[in-house]
């Protein structure tokens, strides 16, 4: 009887008739036992009332209807999910880990529920405990793509970026139609120095083909095609925050002449904060998207009638790449967020400048047309508490102390290879590395282990978590002497910070826009001498810097004047820049509108490559 | 006059007109007959054998009908009176190409592409001609070229990863063959090649290999186990199948082939199912069988091994190119071992790895035959490295480059492929070693007190115990997949545990000390000689008795 019950109600899931489903579990006795409860907990979960399958999970968990000491791991484990998802994370783990902490020689735990611990110990941010266990459900399941891309994300994420890409090939391989995958792998290649640049672009256009295979680039000939219209600007970003995105967006949404822009920001930030407030202040209208599925964005999107849609996400998390694949507005742009390509023929032009890609006779791996601004392609505006400078060292005898305060996973082999060559041609340097992923111990370890194994003993390494205050951990930089920058992915923000905070930068150039970001930042602030074109010249670089302490002294004085006088601060400039180039496509695409009704735009501007971005047409 | 002239030669004998002849022809070929439209167009060509036409139908009646060589031998006349077909020069070039005659096509596609702008599959095909003729970075460069327009394009994927291996670029080709995997699931020879590189060149540790294996196996097993197995009578001698892949020929000829001699010479049957290249093994006992395998399907080498009825079946190919290992998973022998030249994990749990039942003792060579194989002085000041032909990891130059920082010796690397000795010109240069300090010697007459480095990936142990046999000193760094714990394994046998490190820094201090002349050891050789190592015979014994304790 009660198996034919259950069966009926399986039945009923399955063919996706869930109210019936529930109508059914709620007739059932109140003794018919706890599948009941699982059953319930699973529909309500399918039915997105998660408030209601949180009361029953609550209920049953305070023992309130079934004594607690009967609960079944069964129902542990939908309890634990529930938790994990409506915000009782702690809770969830400590049933987690009582549900799967039995001896694996005598009871094999469910991998799918080691899954679900490691990824619930995963967002929680307890990466060492998460890579434990998802490793431990991999061994017995290693078919599962879930586990690959968590453990992916959880070895990017702790600076093993080539393990973790190769997870993320494992899960990609095992299913293919989970394009997210592909567009994990297309992401961090930008971090590694296995992939070249041609590889990324044929991932992500790989990517594009497989995610969003009917993008092309629109006309979109609905719009009133006059040159000289006041534009409505789209920004759609994620990290409108406590985000590096913030130092270089703010400047701009100041700068932008109101008469001929109207500026509508696209906010899909979870947890706001008071920067999201500052940056909502300096826009025309702000939607907020959190919360909103591609399809209602767009459709938001389409009825604010935008003339210009600018992503700030590229392929990092959360994007909403799958909107600008739709074609929302005629002109859709790519800047700031990410440094390679979309993929995408419906995003027409990315923004970058001649020093970040430079002009060359070589095939541009970019799906979009590029325009290289005159000034920099980032205008950045400093914290305006920003500590004193006062470093010391310069003045004393005292080892030099090399520092970075850049993504872990951006210390690449290169840059463990370079470092360390750096650091054994300084005698008794130190180096001091800051980042919150520290606090893992696998991130912390592996990097000791690849530096060790470049001959840098521990006793060089001066490893930290990061400052929660933005001025407290500005004021490290005052413990810096001279900043390594990592390569193949350069810092951005940290590479601006540091020289604002008076530390120099030694940067290695490379071929690529993510190897190529501080020379555009060196460049701009007059400072070309710290770009090295060779290992060994990045060596002699800071060889030369350690050696001369009066020169470093003075230099380190010179940096947040020399960066305040540069365009990079010149937010006035940029943004004149900025919008005299959107204002130069809008009336490339009108004049393609009324002249070639439909014309591709792309094939209208196809060779004039080289002016593209120029103001003086 | 002249109207008349022309309208005379329009018509043939029997009264058709050129143009009659064509459209027939043209008719013909579209309904699929062939050997008609074939006719016409001789008519045709009897009166006019230039007629642009008529040699463009030809071409094309003899492509769609498959008469490929016949095609061909027309081809060129046809392409040069059509110069602007892209039917024919296209084909026409893909004929050249799988006749060996790349110089031909290269020209056809080059024109084609220069012409008629870029497509995708005549690149592919420019591609294909330029590995052919060794112009391997064009190749790369126009495979590339395919792939920037078609990233989906998994032929132009398979041929670059093929071209990157010949040019010794084993990260990249590894790449390759992981984005290959994203395009088809249909590729279970690429499959397994991606794991054999990533093993071999060092992008894989013991976890992923274990996941990419089970992966695999999961993917391109078959799930049906088909075959039953039989009580093996151990008191007869046994039936043995040996499974012979792409191995290198040192290995086959000085341990493999030997084992095999002696075991046919106890009584045992012998088959051995050969899938190298060249000519097939001189049997001369009856007890040994040799099948040609290097063509056949997976389907009808299962078909094959079943139906000799083996009791043991001996894998010694592990995932190398032409691997067997998906039809272990139907199982097709009463036992299935892995032997040898494994990765140490498997794909199905009907294979077991030999070496760890063979305890220490894991194989037994024979000194090389010296008139067979021209061998070549060891340069002066030099210090030898073995199992480079097919090119080395980053790693192992890494560790090889901070040796030869600290010594004046040469490094003679055992390559003798051009394009693998530039890349790792290139790549010791990397890491600081001058092309000076770099010799390249193949097949070096070792001689007592040399000192040798084994690849620390995946160790050569024919050519290890070649140079042991002849005195030379090796040093190994244990390694933590199997294919790199093989010399460790050889020298603990002879109790050369001072050899084996457990550390880079260990090793480069060892080799260091070695160099110095400290611990040379001179009597290796005698003490070799008089080990189990050298006798076949012995190893036989064990290996049977062995295959006997698995019952």
């Amino acid at each position: 009887m009660v198996e034919t019950q259950q069966q009926n109600i399986l039945k009923l899931i399955k063919a996706a008739q869930l109210d019936e489903a529930l109508v059914s579990i709620g007739n059932l006795s109140p003794t018919a036992g706890e599948w009941k409860y699982v059953l319930e907990i699973r529909v309500l979960r399918m039915l997105k009332r998660h408030s209601d399958a949180l009361a029953i999970a609550e209920n049953l968990h305070s023992n309130q209807s079934t004594p607690k000491q009967e609960l079944s791991s069964d129902i542990l484990r939908y309890i634990a999910l529930v938790f994990n998802e409506n915000g009782k994370a702690d809770e969830a783990l400590k049933i987690y880990q009582k549900i799967c902490s039995e001896d694996d020689a005598k009871t094999s735990v469910d991998p799918l529920l080691l899954l679900e611990y490691g990824t619930a110990l995963s967002g929680q941010g307890l990466l060492d405990e998460a890579e434990f266990q998802l490793r431990r459900g991999c061994k017995k399941l290693p078919t599962n793509a879930d586990f690959h891309s968590q453990l992916g994300r959880i070895y990017c994420r702790t600076g093993r970026v080539d393990k973790g890409i190769e997870s993320y090939q494992r899960a990609a391989f095992l299913e293919p139609t989970k394009t997210q995958y592909l567009q994990r792998i297309a992401y961090w290649s930008n971090y590694s120095d296995r992939f070249s640049q041609q590889t990324n672009f044929q991932l992500t256009r790989l990517w594009a083909n497989n995610a969003y295979p009917n993008n092309q680039t629109g006309s979109n000939t609905w719009r009133d095609a006059n040159p000289d219209k006041p534009l409505k600007i789209g920004f759609v970003s994620g990290d409108f925050c406590a985000h590096a995105v913030s130092f270089f967006i703010t400047p701009l949404l100041k700068n932008i002449d109101r008469k001929q822009f109207q500026v509508i920001a696209y906010s899909d930030v979870a947890k706001p904060d008071h920067i999201t407030k500052e940056i909502q202040k300096h826009c025309d209208q702000w939607r907020d998207a959190a919360g909103l599925n591609d399809d209602l964005l767009a459709a938001q999107m389409g009825a604010d009638q935008l003339d210009v849609l600018i992503d700030l996400s590229g392929h990092s998390a959360n994007n909403r790449l799958g909107i600008f694949s739709q074609h929302i507005a005629p002109i859709q742009i790519s800047w700031l967020g990410y440094p390679a390509t979309t993929g995408l023929d419906s995003i027409q032009y990315r923004i970058t400048d001649e020093i970040a890609d430079p002009i060359s006779d070589n095939k541009d791996y970019f799906s979009e047309k590029l325009i290289r601004l005159d000034t920099s392609f980032l205008c950045y505006e400093p914290y305006k508490d920003s500590p004193k400078i006062t470093t010391t060292s310069a003045t004393s005898k005292s080892p030099i102390r090399l520092g970075s305060f850049n993504n872990l996973a951006k210390i690449s082999a290169t840059t463990l290879d370079t470092w360390a060559a750096t650091l054994l041609a300084v005698p008794n340097s130190t180096l001091y590395i800051k980042r919150q992923q520290l606090i893992n111990n696998n991130a912390k370890q592996h990097l000791i282990n690849e530096l060790k194994d470049r001959g840098i003993d521990e006793s060089r390494l001066i490893l930290k978590t990061s400052k929660a205050k933005i001025q407290d951990h500005l004021a490290e930089y005052n413990k810096v002497d001279i900043a390594l920058d990592t390569s193949p992915y350069n810092g951005t923000t940290t590479t601006l910070e540091s020289l604002w905070m008076g530390t120099p930068v030694i940067t290695l150039q490379g071929k690529t826009h993510a190897s190529r970001v501080s020379s555009s930042i060196l460049h701009h602030a007059g400072l070309t001498k710290l770009i090295a074109h060779s290992t060994e010249e990045y060596i002699q670089i800071a060889q030369q810097l350690a050696e001369n302490r009066k020169k470093l002294t003075e230099l380190s004085g010179s940096l947040r004047d020399k960066l305040a006088q540069s365009n990079l601060l010149d937010h006035g400039l940029f943004a004149t820049e900025f919008t005299n180039n959107i204002r130069e496509k809008w009336q490339l695409w009108c004049y393609a509108r009324n002249t070639e009704q439909g014309i591709d735009i792309k094939e209208k501007i196809m060779g004039s490559q080289t002016n593209i971005g120029r103001t003086d047409a | 006059m002249n109207s008349i002239s022309i309208t005379m030669d329009k018509i043939n004998h029997s009264g058709k007109s050129i143009r009659l002849l064509l459209r027939r022809s043209v008719r013909s070929i579209r309904t699929n007959q062939f050997d008609d439209a074939i006719k016409f167009i001789d008519e045709v060509l009897e009166r006019q054998p230039d007629n642009q036409r008529a040699n463009a139908l030809k071409f094309t009646a003899y492509y769609m009908s498959k008469q490929y060589e016949k095609a061909r031998l027309i081809g060129s006349k046809a392409a040069s009176l059509n110069p602007r077909s892209e039917y024919i020069l296209n084909n026409h070039a893909c004929l050249q190409l799988s006749k060996g005659f790349p110089k031909e096509a290269e020209e056809l596609l080059e024109n084609l592409v220069t012409e008629r702008g870029e497509n995708s599959q005549w690149l592919y095909n420019l591609g294909l001609a330029y590995a052919q003729l060794d112009k391997f970075e064009l190749a790369i460069d126009t495979f590339n070229r395919v792939l920037d327009s078609d990233p989906s394009y998994y032929r132009a994927l398979l041929q670059r990863a093929s071209v990157e291996l010949k040019l010794g670029m084993h990260e990249s080709a590894y790449q390759t063959l992981n984005i290959l995997r994203f395009n088809t699931k249909n590729q279970h020879t690429s499959g397994a090649s991606h794991i054999f590189q990533g093993i071999r060149f060092n992008q894989l540790d013991q976890e992923a290999l274990e996941q990419e294996i089970a992966i695999w196996g999961d993917q391109y097993i078959p799930k049906s186990r088909a075959y039953e197995n039989k009580p093996i009578d151990t008191s007869k001698p046994f039936k043995l199948g040996f499974v012979i892949g792409a191995i290198p020929k040192l290995e086959w000829k000085i341990i493999v082939w030997p084992l095999i001699n002696e075991l046919a010479q106890h009584g045992h049957q012998i088959s051995v199912y050969w899938h190298q290249s060249g000519v097939l093994p001189i049997v001369k006992s009856n007890n040994i069988t040799v099948e040609n395998c290097r063509t056949v399907s997976d389907a009808d080498f299962a078909r094959l091994c079943r139906k000799t009825e083996n009791d043991f079946l001996i894998d010694v190919g592990g995932m190398h190119t032409l691997t067997r290992e998906r039809t272990f998973g139907i199982n097709l022998a009463n036992k299935q071992f892995a032997w040898l030249t494994h990765a140490g994990v498997f794909s199905t749990p009907l294979l077991e790895n030999l070496d760890s039942k063979l305890d220490n003792y894991r194989f037994a060579v024979i000194p090389q035959e010296q008139e067979n194989d021209k061998l070549n002085k060891m340069p002066k000041n030099a210090i030898a490295a073995i199992g480079c032909e097919a090119g080395l990891s980053l790693k192992t130059i890494k560790t090889w480059s901070k040796i030869l920082k600290k010594t004046d010796k040469k490094l003679a690397l055992d390559v003798h492929q051009e394009p693998i000795q530039q890349q790792l010109l290139q790549r010791f240069a990397l890491y600081g070693i001058k092309k000076e300090q770099i010799a390249f010697v193949n097949n070096i007459d070792f001689k007592s007190g040399h000192i040798v480095l084994d690849n620390l990936d995946y160790n050569a142990i024919a050519k290890s115990s070649q140079a042991l046999i002849s005195g030379a000193n090796i040093v190994t760094l244990n390694g933590e997949l199997f294919p790199a714990q093989r010399t460790a394994n050889l020298l603990q046998l002879l109790g050369k545990n001072d050899w084996v490190c457990e550390n880079e820094q260990d090793y480069i201090e060892k080799v260091l000390e070695l160099i110095d002349s400290k611990y040379k050891n001179s009597r290796i050789k005698s003490q070799i000689k008089s080990s189990k190592i050298n006798n076949v015979s012995h190893f036989a014994e064990h290996f049977i008795t062995t295959l006997t304790k698995t019952v």
